[in-house]
């Protein structure tokens, strides 16, 4: 079980970490590495920072259609789940009420709408956000405290590629977020993130 | 970008209202309009005259008496992103003066809209005899009136304090005050406003009763509200007034109120008929049985399609919402629809067969759009059309959705 090869394996390099002092730097910098050569590249903040996603060029978020495409869903399946069973699979006369009574269905299919968009948008959250990750750690304590960071990945080198990427010079890419305001970087490494 | 944020950062001030001669002509014209056509249908037709004021009067009233509801909301939540489109709301509620005069014409019509001020029918009819205490002529009266005067007294105060920041008044009393009187409003607001729907609008079917009218007034009242809201904002942003201080996350806001209070009006709509639907108690049914026979079934089904699914569907885009174009059409058509709710509130009751709509109908109804144009431009003239020395405001412009 103990593979050899496993144990002398040096920690892979995850990228290198930028820190920032303050919200708004922070943005300016980011909008630099957007329009830079680096691709792969992102934020971490204490904090919700508005306009960050601007800055990131981030695309939106899909989970509003995930929750739309189910809410509708929910108030048709609620409809058809009623229908047939108030007006075809079991008729019978209720209050003196026809068999398919609209109004009697549609707090059901309101509420059904309801739950299924509810539930799909828990659920689309956790799937797009990628969790639950247990072994998920913050690079660095301060980013949950007081300091602002981007962080610069390093791209995956896939051993089988014939042609591998031209490789990632760690020190080019701490020039960089030097360059464009971290008073502080650091390479760091994987550790059960990626 | 940059530090945008600095807190001594100046917004410039865009004055008041320099409007053209030529929209206080257009106001008047209607004016002119409203008043020939009312007197024309006055003379042949008192029914048809009187149905067509009560609709405009109503409907004008509660686009001014829900702006200020709006205001009063935002002075009490200290809400930030209303701080640059507070004053227009204030402006709204300039035609409230206007609301003790038509409230006061509107009781000389009183005896031609409601059965129960004729007291040789109550007298004949349990019903109306056994609720003579409530509904008679003296006591509408008066209530009808402590409602709009009550009104306009917290209009005075609260919008008047609001002008009194523009000259210089202490920011922090004016927010203590206004707060203090708001919440007072709210409560005066709930109890007279239901009680306005219920006097002026339910009593003509004296009847029926359900205490869900005065709900479904207000969510169709504060729909139209913001509808209201996003016209004007929208065409002082397009004519440079407030194009430094409205972003499309301000008219965003307004579109997610009028979204939400799109689907509100549905709710209560719905919530009243279903009930009575589902009880299907005599005293109640009256009232949707002479709106669901052929005649008016149309128009029942129609106001559901045209006042809920096309806005619903309308403003359910994130792209329309924040799409000055697309929230002013939502607006527009929400307001329009208003008008058939409340025509399907009042007419039924007077022409059971089918809806009567006629030049009497449209040309009241300009009248009154007349006046209250007058009234609140002559509001926006006369006063800053942003409340430019709001605390909220600085940071209401970086105002900014994630």
């Amino acid at each position: 079980m103990h593979s050899p090869q496993k144990q002398t394996d040096a920690p892979k390099l995850a990228g290198v970490l930028g820190f920032f002092e303050d919200p708004e730097t922070l943005i300016e910098a980011t909008t630099k590495v957007r329009d830079s050569e680096y691709k792969d590249f992102d934020c971490f903040t204490p904090f919700a920072v508005h306009g960050l996603e601007h800055a990131q060029g981030l695309k939106r978020s899909p989970i509003p259609f995930v929750t739309g495409a189910f809410a509708f869903s929910g108030t048709i399946l609620a409809f058809l789940w009623q229908y047939n069973a108030s007006a075809t699979w079991w008729p019978h006369i209720i209050g003196g009420k026809p068999f398919n009574s609209l109004p009697a269905f549609v707090p059901i299919m309101f509420e059904l709408s309801v739950l299924l968009g509810g539930i799909a948008t828990f659920l689309s959250m956790v799937f797009f956000n990628r969790l639950p990750n247990f072994s998920k750690r913050a690079f660095d304590p301060s980013l949950t405290n007081n300091r602002f960071a981007i962080i610069i990945e390093s791209p995956v080198v896939d051993e089988h590629d014939d042609e591998p990427a031209p490789a990632f010079s760690t020190e080019k890419a701490e020039q960089f977020l030097k360059s464009v305001g971290a008073t502080e970087t650091r390479k760091v490494y994987q550790e059960g993130w990626f | 970008m940059a530090h945008a944020h600095a807190v001594d950062q100046k917004i410039e001030n865009p004055g008041s209202l320099k409007a053209s001669g030529l929209l206080t002509g257009i106001f008047s014209l209607f004016v002119v309009i409203g008043v020939i056509g009312f007197f024309s249908a006055f003379s042949s037709d008192q029914l048809k005259a009187w149905t067509s004021f009560l609709r405009a009067h109503f409907y004008f009233m509660q686009i001014s008496i829900g702006a200020l509801f709006f205001v009063v909301i935002s002075w009490i939540t200290t809400s930030m992103w209303t701080a640059p489109v507070r004053r227009v709301a204030e402006g709204l509620t300039a035609y409230l003066p206007f609301t003790i005069i038509s409230t006061l014409i509107l009781f000389l019509g009183a005896g031609t809209l409601f059965e129960w001020t004729h007291l040789d029918i109550v007298k004949n009819d349990p019903i109306l005899a056994g609720k003579a205490g409530y509904l008679n002529q003296t006591f509408f009266m008066i209530r009808t009136l402590i409602a709009v005067l009550g009104w306009n007294f917290f209009q005075k105060r609260i919008v008047g304090s609001s002008i009194a920041t523009d000259h210089g008044a202490d920011n922090k009393a004016v927010y203590d005050s206004n707060r203090k009187t708001g919440i007072a409003f709210l409560i005066f607001f709930a109890i007279t406003f239901s009680m306005a729907a219920f006097d002026q609008l339910m009593s003509l079917d004296p009847h029926f009763f359900s205490t869900m009218f005065g709900v479904y007034t207000f969510a169709g009242t504060y729909q139209c509200v913001f509808a209201t809201l996003a016209i004007v904002v929208i065409l002082m942003k397009r004519t440079g007034y407030l194009n430094k201080v409205v972003n499309e996350n301000h008219v965003h806001d307004i579109a997610k109120f009028m979204f939400a209070f799109t689907v509100f009006w549905a709710y209560t709509g719905f919530s009243q008929y279903m009930l009575i639907w589902y009880a299907n108690l005599p005293e109640e049914t009256g009232y949707f049985l002479v709106r669901f026979t052929p005649g008016w079934e149309w128009w029942s089904y129609g106001l559901f399609i045209s006042k809920f699914i096309v806005p619903f569907f309308l403003m359910l885009p994130r792209t329309f919402k924040r799409n000055d174009t697309a929230v002013f059409i939502a607006a527009v058509w929400i307001l329009g629809t208003q008008f058939f709710d409340l025509n399907w509130m009042i007419q039924p009751q007077v022409y059971a067969k089918a809806p009567n709509l006629t030049f009497t109908d449209v040309s009241v109804w300009l009248g009154f759009l007349g006046v209250f144009g007058l009234m609140v431009t002559r509001f926006y003239k006369k006063h800053n059309v942003l409340a430019i020395n709001d605390p909220y405001l600085v940071d209401s412009v970086y105002h900014h959705h994630i």
